[in-house]
């Protein structure tokens, strides 16, 4: 298992949900973050959930004061890969949040630097003891650099369990941006026990921690 | 391909809409493969209500694969979910009948027009969807059905389902076209672990590389199905 330079990474999230809702809060919740996964439009009239997400941070930046570390108008925001190798035109939800973040001036561009180089499970869709690691991430992903400049990064994800997927990707991305602080945003962010969840729109910022088992713990 | 039975089915009235229609709106990278017009007959209300699980596979099947397909089926038209399917022999009989016997509703999306049948045997099952259920079919009745239909078909079901489930295939199943499409449209895609095993068999290794998922029981999937309540022209932030 490759040692991991980066064990702690500052991760901020918008919204929440729970995948065994109890309550219609939860189930608008799961149905919102599944329709985001899937890439649909929604809405009257139809508007793709990263647009709605994105003009929705614009609307409401006076309040997110704990985002300005993470989206401001000098940052990279670098999409986060899929858990599997991605064929031309497949759907890829972090570029598209990436995007529209860049078009309401929460970011300065988008740089996809980071690419999957072999399939692993997903940690959605995985029970928790087969939940792939950062290490895991980390060894099956590369970076393509850009001619771009790249002073601050943001990761961008559409859905943070763990944060393993973030944390393998910063840990690639210092290799080759040493000096560039790196920090994680997720639209959402799941919370698998059930009862813990509250309301969809629920921003925090937090970490996500290295443990010594190899898995990643989030907070909050 | 024998020719499909002109004399099936129920005649009911049926009707012309666009796919935005039948399952909302769509998106850039949905409209690449969308059928412009499709004909539809049955009871169901449109748009079709979520969970739309399509669920798919060979026509000459296992005892496994007939099994699986029929616990699927029943278990998740029980919990609501609206199953689809291709009104194939095989895993999609077994599919649509078992979310009629359960009491639940179904969708077939024919790779024939709506007055023909293929194949023939099916014709009771087409008439039982079309009176209480919904068929639908890109083809309209002027039309000749050619093999390639049901790979036009194929992409049409996945673009239908929330997700898609492979029961059961060989390498060159029409099932795959489904597959392939649900994965370029970044929907779940999840495969029988029988397939895993299977010596020989190349197509869930490939498609795994790709995000499809091995799946074992039907309670595998219930995290990922949109609730019966979704409604994706509600579906906004702010409107919780």
């Amino acid at each position: 298992m490759p040692r991991l330079r980066l064990e702690q990474l500052e991760f901020a999230s918008y919204l929440a949900y729970t995948p065994r809702p109890q309550d219609a809060a939860g189930r608008f919740a799961k149905d919102f973050t599944l329709t985001m996964k899937d890439g649909k439009a929604a809405g009257t009239p139809p508007t793709s959930i990263p647009t709605q997400i994105a003009d929705h941070l614009r609307n409401e930046w006076a309040s997110l004061v704990i985002f300005k570390p993470f989206l401001d108008p000098t940052t990279v925001l670098v999409p986060v890969p899929r858990s599997s190798i991605r064929g031309k035109g497949d759907l890829w939800v972090p570029e598209q949040i990436a995007k529209e973040l860049v078009r309401v001036g929460l970011g300065r561009r988008v740089a996809p630097l980071l690419v999957r180089t072999e399939t692993i499970p997903k940690a959605a869709r995985s029970v928790a003891s087969e939940r792939p690691t950062a290490s895991d991430h980390y060894r099956t992903m590369a970076v393509q650099r850009d001619l771009g400049e790249v002073a601050k990064i943001t990761l961008v994800d559409d859905v943070v369990t763990t944060g393993g997927t973030c944390l393998g990707s910063a840990n690639r991305l210092v290799e080759e941006y040493p000096d560039a602080p790196i920090r994680a945003f997720a639209v959402v962010r799941t919370q698998s026990i059930p009862a813990t969840f509250q309301r969809l729109n629920d921003p925090v910022a937090g970490t996500i921690t290295l443990q010594q088992n190899g898995w990643c713990l989030r907070r909050p | 391909m024998s020719t499909p039975s002109r004399q099936p089915t129920y005649r009911m009235p049926s009707s012309r809409v666009g796919l935005a229609d039948l399952i909302g709106p769509l998106t850039e990278i949905e409209l690449r493969y969308a059928p412009s017009t499709l004909f539809v007959c049955g009871q169901l209300r449109l748009p079709i209500r979520h969970p739309r699980v399509s669920i798919v596979g060979t026509r000459n099947p296992s005892d496994e694969g007939v099994r699986m397909a029929t616990d699927l089926s029943s278990t998740l038209a029980r919990q609501g979910a609206i199953i689809v399917s291709g009104l194939a022999r095989g895993i999609d009989t077994a599919a649509h009948k078992s979310a009629i016997a359960a009491g639940g509703k179904t969708v077939a999306v024919l790779g024939t027009p709506l007055s023909r049948t293929y194949p023939r045997e099916n014709a009771p099952l087409q008439t039982e969807i079309m009176k209480n259920h919904l068929a639908v079919s890109q083809f309209s009745d002027s039309h000749t059905t050619t093999g390639k239909d049901f790979v036009l078909r194929d992409r049409t079901m996945a673009l239908i389902g929330d997700v898609s489930i492979i029961v059961e295939s060989g390498d060159t199943g029409g099932s795959l076209y489904q597959g392939w499409e649900a994965i370029r449209l970044g929907r779940p895609l999840f495969i029988h672990s029988q397939e895993f095993r299977k010596p020989g068999l190349d197509w869930p290794h490939q498609m795994a590389k790709y995000g499809a998922v091995e799946f074992k029981e039907p309670d595998d999937l219930l995290d990922f199905l949109p609730s019966p309540s979704l409604n994706l022209a509600t579906l906004a932030l702010g409107t919780a």
